[in-house]
């Protein structure tokens, strides 16, 4: 069970949070993207080994959602950051990315 | 016979309290301090059960939770506990144990047939056999497993119960020995927040079975000091009896505390055991090692045993598992089990030893001794049923591979065996924690760890004593540093230990030969796997370390190969010819030892504690009127209520009439609804829902549909307008928690420019939905609100007073019927509820339940989010086109609508179903097929979405999702039940009042 | 009645979730040899802010100021603010004062960049004390509740076992208030009392509270 670190509540058990998968994901504009476009903003995600950018939300807590960089390997956090924020430069390789 | 192994003197059991307890029926005494195992040592018990596969007599092994063999159900009845191990079990008077695995007894055991038979099943044996014909499995299967397994679960509820506690720490300390508590020492001394655990009743480890010195004191006695030193700094918790099951990410770990299990039943209190989940900074890891057996002919013959163990039993417990012992070793530490045990009163015959020249501090004490040792050998025989009587040692040739020269016999009653040390990496691992191989040692030690943790002592292949005081130290130390700590002074006790104190020099023996064909070489006692298996397993070429285990079972009875892996991994290695760690090793997997459910479990069992319950405002009035409940989410709501004689179908039947001839109520309270506020409110609310709100007024309210944002419908409900800036939205039961969540990450992560504001008052107000011709009748005998169509038209709602009590009336009908809502405050909600009851008794009020109320909004082709939709349901596949508006912009959900597959004119569609039989009421779920001829495999068009018996129909009707669905409207098609095939008219899915005269009347 | 606003009933009408529990009749005259200490505080005043709220304002409406940092508690007034979320917090004040503070808060505040709602009967409040409190709530809660870490004046949001709370630690001794929804309350009461058990559990008077009075209004709040 992972600790993750709220920007707001500092560290707090996983089950506090909830996990809103993949971030960073662009709406696009609705009324010129392609079907193909829009089909892959509904659907397509990453699935990487190794350094992953996710959304989560401490739905038990503060209720806010921020930005978690994590390795899908060992699940060390590099970094937790605002919602509203570009990702950091993390080296992937430290993350177990291949 | 009394103990007739026991010692006069020496030991850390209190001779003065004997314990009397039974053991496979015979009564049997002990003293304090004993556990099981050593206490039936103590009265020569050898023989202790029988092995899983051939049933063959076996005895105690070791003396901690690597035992394979000493497997006990403990406790009667209710209180019983299988595959405890008699080497940890804690005596107390009146503990009741049997033996495991055998029928009718340990003595005389049918199954040993088996091994009589052992020729014919080898490894993977049940996998040949048994799976042809596959059908016959399930038959075999039944057999199979009442001959298989170990011991017995109860039949009763636990009486018992547990406790769970979440606690953090900034340095918990694994295993109490000498590493662990110089670390808990170093790092507790700093002000940090420690736990130190250990799995034994007494903290000391190796301590306690050695005869070293520490500080100039015995180490037991120095342990009890660190133990007191560490009871005196505030932030310190010591816990004994815990065992430290499980290493999962960042630090969290599960332990568990026996609380009562060393006690009698008579004298427990409390919870039996604490689960612990740990959150730690930090983590010393000083688990300690665990002997290695060495791999020979019938080396299970009980009296076979690991020479660390027979120390043990001799130093800590007095007691001598026999009186005559040969010893045989391929390193240095069973010299010094051979020393304590001769200084301990059991003659030591001999030490064979496979070294060709044994050379050291250690051999010289044992010549000191007078034990002959015989070097560049081994033992290719033990004689002797249930007890070892005699073992058999030939010289090894030059190879090290066969036997060669004349055979000597030794007399004996012990056979004390050591092939080396595995450090116990089982936590370390789990952790994530990399091992490598060390040749010196030949075995896995840790390597590069994972997490914030440390290993200090034996678990570092440190085994010596000065090496584990000063890793313990040194880690606990650094630990509470990195913890945030300052550490003054890192003091290493001084100690004196036993001269060549740590040193193994060992040379590698996986599988000592015998020069005799068929002689069994056990390497895992529990589950009864030989060398010969291994080299079957190779020779079918399940040589890969993940098959070779599965397919001979290696390390996977309930010990988990404690004693066996390594072995088994090193005998695999020699048979490719490659190294071990090429060869690999298992996952090390949670738990250690066996947890209990009861300790996962806790107080969260049962009817009122396995989950939250929620209960409305209404609750215990619905529970006294015969409410029989359903669940929906956590909400109990009432299904129906019952009267006295009733079925089920007539209350249902009773409750929907009422709805529609007189006046009904339902406790609407578990509603979800939501409080929007904001100068952006409306513009939320147009973005999630699919029509348009920008006309809705204050005082008004409308029904709307939410979509993802791939189209499909997610939640639906009425929002009214409360103010110029401020909304209620209403969600069904089971979506409150996840529209709120969804309007908030919409907010927060996309429109982060509108000013909106969302809080549930889902719970905060109180809804009764009142329903029915005679409603506003009633209503208005309540409220001084005007209730007229004119004053108060459908779709709108007002303040008012109702029974004295200010809320909020909606004139909304999930009924179909002429109703309105009524919302008031949670804690008047029973007070209005009975003034309803109480005014309506003279047009006989009738409670309705969640059943009716589905009854009448199926009537009505009324659909319920997640029922008739499932995730892949667009408004229009539900006939509601009407509520996707075409005029305003972006909202959820829209562009989705738009994709070619949304747009596909052979999705399922929702349509009514009309039975022949109208008194055949659908289950819900039936698949849909074309026709009742239809060849296998019979398509499959769609399915009943809801169905149900409408009294106000009299017949049955039902909804369904159904392909190319709208075009096929009086079509029949047909539905394949378990015992028959029901036949159906598609209609449109309206049963009941098609113009909704009834609504706005 | 002005519409989007509270008020009361006759009293004698209105139930808290753990009515029937009667724990008025259960009260123990000493809690001493208790390890657990329960009792219900029912009918606290809450309020719901969130927006972009200014906290002068609220102070100058109700006489509380908002706590900035995060997990903490303010009290003036009779009123703990409670912070929530950066921009979310809890109002609670006495029993039947919730219609005079959310008034008072609605003219005060503009209006326009906050919400401002009445949760009033939406929970419960379970006054959890005695000396195994802390060791009670660990039994259910994530949290790090140790005095180092979480003190008086401190309060967050988590769940025990498997319902949402808010934790307030009013006291040292350590005495906590836990913010529970009315429809689990009699669920999480029932899990304190089964929990508490083996350590002895004592119900104790309701606590009293002090009547919130509206500050003086002043043209221009001149204090820091």
């Amino acid at each position: 069970m992972l600790l993750i670190e709220c920007p707001h509540c500092g560290p707090r058990e996983q089950t506090e949070f909830t996990c809103g998968g993949e971030g960073h994901i662009v709406r696009p504009d609705p009324d010129t993207a392609t079907d193909a476009e829009w089909g892959h903003y509904l659907f397509m995600r990453k699935n990487p080994k190794g350094l992953h950018f996710e959304r989560w939300f401490h739905a038990h807590g503060c209720r806010q959602w921020f930005h978690a960089a994590r390795s899908t390997v060992t699940h060390e956090i590099f970094a937790i950051y605002g919602i509203d924020e570009p990702p950091p430069a993390i080296d992937p390789s430290k993350a177990g990315s291949q | 016979m009394s103990q007739a192994f026991r010692n006069g003197d020496g030991g850390r059991i209190d001779r003065g309290k004997r314990v009397g307890f039974t053991f496979d029926g015979q009564t049997y005494e002990g003293y304090a301090g004993d556990t099981l195992a050593s206490a039936l040592l103590a009265n020569g018990v050898r023989l202790v059960g029988r092995s899983f596969k051939y049933h063959r007599p076996r005895g105690i092994v070791g003396s901690g939770a690597e035992e394979p063999n000493a497997l006990i159900q403990l406790g009667v009845g209710a209180h019983t506990e299988p595959n405890t191990r008699a080497t940890q079990i804690a005596l107390f008077e009146g503990l009741i144990a049997e033996s495991q695995n055998a029928w009718p007894g340990v003595g005389f055991d049918v199954g040993a047939i088996n091994n009589l038979v052992s020729k014919v099943i080898p490894s993977g044996f049940y996998y040949k056999t048994f799976m042809w014909p596959a059908a016959a499995w399930m038959f075999y299967e039944k057999f199979i497993r009442s001959a298989a397994g170990l011991g017995k679960a109860p039949t009763e509820p636990d009486p018992e119960t547990y406790e769970k506690r979440s606690v953090w720490c900034d340095v918990l300390v694994v295993g109490g020995g000498p590493a662990g508590l110089a670390a808990a020492r170093a790092a507790g001394a700093s002000g940090a927040r420690v736990i130190l655990a250990d799995e034994g009743s007494e903290f000391g480890g190796s301590l306690l079975s050695s005869r070293d010195r520490i500080e100039g004191r015995e180490g037991a006695d120095w342990a009890g000091d660190v133990i007191d030193d560490l009871a005196g700094m505030a932030e310190v918790r010591v816990l004994a009896r815990t065992t430290v099951a499980s290493y999962h990410d960042h630090n969290y770990l599960v332990a568990v505390e026996r609380l009562n299990d060393h006690l009698p039943l008579g004298e427990r209190q409390g919870p039996r055991q604490r689960l612990w989940k740990i959150r730690a900074r930090q983590v010393v890891l000083a688990t300690g090692a665990i002997e290695r057996p060495l791999v020979f002919a019938e080396n299970d013959r009980p009296g076979v045993m690991l020479a660390g163990a027979v120390r043990t039993y001799v130093n800590r417990y007095g007691a001598r598992p026999g009186n005559r012992a040969v010893v045989f070793t391929n390193n240095d530490s069973a010299y010094r089990a051979a020393v304590d045990a001769s200084d301990g009163g059991i003659a030591v015959a001999a030490i064979v030893d496979c070294r060709p020249n044994p050379e050291g501090a250690l051999i010289r004490l044992a010549r000191e001794r007078g034990i002959e040792i015989v070097s560049g050998s081994v033992i290719s025989g033990v004689r002797g049923a249930k007890q070892v009587s005699e073992v058999e040692v030939a010289a090894l040739n030059e190879a090290g591979d066969d036997v060669v020269g004349a055979r000597r016999s030794f007399d004996c009653d012990l056979v004390m065996m050591s092939g080396g040390w595995n450090p116990t990496v089982h936590l370390y691992s789990q952790s994530g924690g990399k091992l490598a191989w060390n040749a010196e040692l030949a075995t896995f030690v840790p390597a590069t760890a994972a997490q914030k943790s440390r290993e200090a002592g034996a678990v570092n292949g440190s085994f010596s004593l000065a090496d584990a005081l000063a890793e313990g130290t040194r880690a606990g130390a650094a630990a509470a540093r990195d913890a945030g700590f300052e550490v003054e002074g890192e003091e290493v006790p001084a100690c004196e230990a036993a001269p060549g104190d740590g040193v193994l020099a060992l040379m590698p023996l996986w599988d000592a030969p015998s020069g005799r064909k068929g002689a069994k070489r056990f390497l895992d006692f529990q589950n009864d796997v030989t060398a010969s298996d291994v080299a079957l397993a190779h020779r079918e070429n399940y040589s890969s370390v993940e098959h070779f285990k599965r397919y001979t079972t290696t390390g996977m009875g309930t010990d988990q190969g404690k004693t066996s892996n390594v072995n088994g991994l090193a005998i695999m290695a020699g048979l490719r010819g490659v190294d071990v760690p090429e060869v690999g090793h298992t996952t090390f997997r949670p738990f250690y030892t066996a947890v209990t459910v009861g300790a996962l479990a806790g107080i969260n069992s049962g009817p009122e504690l396995l989950d939250p319950v929620r209960k409305t405002p209404m609750h215990n009035w619905h529970e006294t009127h015969g409410a029989r409940f359903e669940d929906v989410g956590q909400w109990k709501r009432p299904y129906c209520y019952l009267r006295p004689g009733e079925t089920v179908k007539q209350a249902v039947d009773r409750e929907v009439l009422a709805a529609r001839t007189s006046v009904a109520i339902l406790d609407a309270s578990t509603l979800g609804k939501i409080d929007i506020q904001g100068p952006d409110a409306l513009e939320l609310i147009n973005r999630v829902y699919t029509n348009n709100f920008a006309t809705l007024k204050v005082g008004q309210c409308r029904y709307g549909l939410m979509l993802k944002d791939d189209g499909m419908v997610f939640d639906d409900g009425v929002t009214a307008r409360i103010g110029e800036n401020r909304y209620l939205m209403s969600t069904t039961t089971g979506g409150a928690p996840n529209v709120l969540n969804w309007l908030e990450e919409w907010l927060q992560c996309e429109w982060r420019d509108l000013q909106a504001y969302c809080t549930s008052v889902t719970t905060h107000w109180a809804a009764i939905a009142i329903a029915g011709p005679n409603s506003r009748r009633l209503l208005a005998e309540l409220t001084p609100v005007d209730l007229s169509n004119d004053a108060f038209p459908f779709m709108s709602w007002q303040d008012g007073e109702i029974a004295g009590i200010p809320g909020r009336i909606f004139r909304i009908s999930f009924s179909g019927e002429t109703g309105f809502e009524v919302q008031v405050p949670a804690s008047y909600a029973l007070a209005l509820w009975r003034a309803l009851m109480t005014a309506g008794e003279k047009y006989s009020i009738t409670p309705y339940g969640t059943e009716a109320m589905h009854v009448l909004r199926a009537e009505k082709g009324f659909i319920i989010a997640g029922q008739d939709t499932d995730g892949t349901t667009t408004p229009f596949d539900l006939g509601m086109g009407w509520i996707v508006s075409k005029k305003k912009g972006d909202f959820l959900g829209k562009r989705g609508l738009e994709r070619p597959d949304t747009l596909r004119d052979d999705r399922k569609q929702l349509v009514g179903l009309l039975t022949e039989d109208p008194n055949e009421v659908i289950p819900e779920g039936a698949h849909i097929s074309p026709s009742p001829h239809s060849a296998k495999p019979v398509p499959m068009e769609g399915w009943v979405t809801s169905s149900y018996y409408s009294p106000n129909c009299g017949r049955s009707i039902a909804m369904a999702l159904l392909r190319r669905g709208n075009e096929r409207i009086g079509e029949t098609v047909a539905l394949p039940l378990e015992d028959k095939v029901v036949r159906a008219k598609i209609t449109k899915p309206v049963f009941f009042d098609e113009e909704g005269e009834r609504l706005r009347g | 009645m002005k519409k989007g606003s509270v008020c009361v009933a006759e009293s004698y009408l209105r139930q808290s979730p753990l009515a029937q529990r009667a724990l008025d009749t259960r009260v123990a005259d000493d809690t001493s040899a208790a390890g657990l200490v329960l009792s219900e505080r029912r009918f606290l005043a809450q309020i719901n802010l969130c927006g972009r709220i200014d906290s002068a304002a609220v102070k100058a409406a109700v006489g509380v100021e908002l706590p900035t940092k995060p997990n903490t508690v303010t009290e003036g007034n009779n009123i703990a603010a409670l912070w929530l979320g950066p921009a979310e917090w809890l109002l609670v004040g006495p029993s039947d004062a919730e219609k005079a503070i959310y008034d008072a808060l609605v003219e005060g505040l503009d209006g326009k960049s906050a919400g401002i709602v009445d949760v009033t009967e939406g929970r419960t409040v379970i006054r959890v004390a005695g000396p195994m409190a802390r060791d009670v709530l660990s039994m259910g809660c994530p949290l790090d509740l140790h005095p180092r870490v979480f003190g008086a004046g401190r309060c967050a949001q988590s769940f025990i076992v498997r319902s949402t709370v808010i934790l307030h630690q009013v006291d040292d001794a350590p005495v906590y208030d836990i913010y529970v929804e009315r429809s689990q309350s009699d669920y999480l009461f029932h899990w304190f009392e089964t929990s508490g058990a083996p350590y002895g559990v004592a119900i104790a008077e309701e606590p009293a509270t002090n009547a919130w009075r509206r500050p003086p209004r002043r043209k221009k709040d001149d204090e820091a």
